[in-house]
């Protein structure tokens, strides 16, 4: 029960940015991009136990202005946002149903006045095998549709 | 290791029946056999934590295998005068994982007024690599609270002593018959 409450802050959308349906609204943005570790998350890296915990499993959480981006590790994310700069100031994922791994930020995202999408590449947090980050990388993975790319600027590449 | 074990949290959990509760040295993990111990490519790892300012005893502490990679990854240390020891662990990448035991009155196999408690380490960093078989001193520290009284968290600060031949001669009760006897004491010779 106590995991489940654990879980419950995240897992009810507290912060979440929920996924984009349809194209951004007036004031908004369409914010796409990828998060990868390297190494790639085990399967037996995230020891998660209890109900609802599957509902994180190989989930990072990019906590940027305004909320959390829940991204499926490997796999493209697109959210909407408010129209304007904005900073992933950390990373979360969970390795147990109670404990969790920080992946550091800084990183800034331009977002121009009459953008209506933008593609912020693929943060790669690099780490070892106690999930301490080594370093951060942006990758531009060209895919960008009609996004513009805004690549995200690492301010720094060091473990919080 | 890391010199500092960084902040984790404590908390003490539902009250178990002071009466009934029996420990078992070295639990929350696989147990070790003199085989296990025998073996040319196993480890001796210990390490020590001053447990005087902590809200309980240390009676047991536990490790996460995290390379090579197990769906059975969990390895119990055993506890004797706050020296956590394992006589039996491969070569592998090992993170803190837990420790703890319990407060109150020990009389015998009961504890009067007591609560278990449970010192969680944080689920990154607070790694150790055994690259290869022999004696790994994880280092001395002492336990520090900190947090507040509604989010509990501990600390633990590296001490210098008690040093590594103190902790080595704590132990070396535990390891007689064993062939951890031996290159204990010739390791206690060396030490200043």
């Amino acid at each position: 029960m106590k995991r489940l409450l654990l879980l419950l802050p995240l897992l009810g959308c507290a912060g979440l940015i929920p996924p984009a349906r349809g194209p951004a609204g007036p004031g908004k943005v369409a914010v796409t991009g990828k998060v990868r570790l390297s190494p790639p998350l085990h399967k037996l890296d995230q020891d998660l136990k209890g109900l609802g915990s599957e509902r994180v499993r190989n989930k990072l959480y990019l906590v940027v202005d305004g909320g959390r981006i829940e991204a499926t590790l490997g796999k493209p994310f697109s959210v909407h946002m408010d129209r304007k700069p904005f900073t992933v100031t950390g990373g979360e994922l969970f390795v147990t149903t109670t404990k969790r791994a920080y992946f550091p930020g800084g990183l800034k995202v331009d977002v121009r006045p009459d953008d209506r999408a933008v593609y912020i590449g693929t943060i790669v947090y690099h780490r070892d095998e106690f999930f301490n980050v080594t370093k951060v990388t942006i990758e531009d993975d060209g895919e960008q549709g009609r996004a513009r790319k805004a690549l995200a600027r690492a301010a720094s590449t060091r473990t919080p | 290791m890391a010199r500092s074990a960084g902040v984790g949290y404590a908390y003490g959990m539902k009250r178990v029946l002071p009466l009934l509760f029996l420990l078992l040295s070295g639990c929350g993990g696989r147990a070790i056999t003199k085989a296990d111990i025998d073996k040319p490519d196993v480890s001796l790892v210990y390490g020590y934590i001053d447990m005087k300012k902590a809200p309980s005893r240390m009676q047991y502490l536990q490790v996460k295998q995290v390379l090579p990679k197990t769906d059975k990854p969990y390895w119990g240390f055993g506890v004797y005068k706050d020296v956590f020891y394992h006589m039996a662990l491969k070569p592998g990448s090992y993170q803190l994982e837990n420790f703890g035991g319990m407060s109150g009155l020990k009389l015998g196999f009961l504890y009067l007024g007591g609560k278990q408690f449970i010192y969680e380490f944080p689920g990154q960093g607070n790694g150790l690599r055994i690259n290869e078989p022999g004696l790994h001193f994880v280092g001395a520290y002492k336990f520090k609270k900190a947090g507040t009284f509604w989010n509990r968290k501990f600390d633990l600060e590296p001490v210098k002593s008690p040093s590594e031949k103190e902790i080595l001669t704590r132990m070396l009760p535990r390891l007689k018959g064993t062939k951890w006897e031996a290159k204990v004491k010739a390791r206690i010779a060396k030490l200043k």
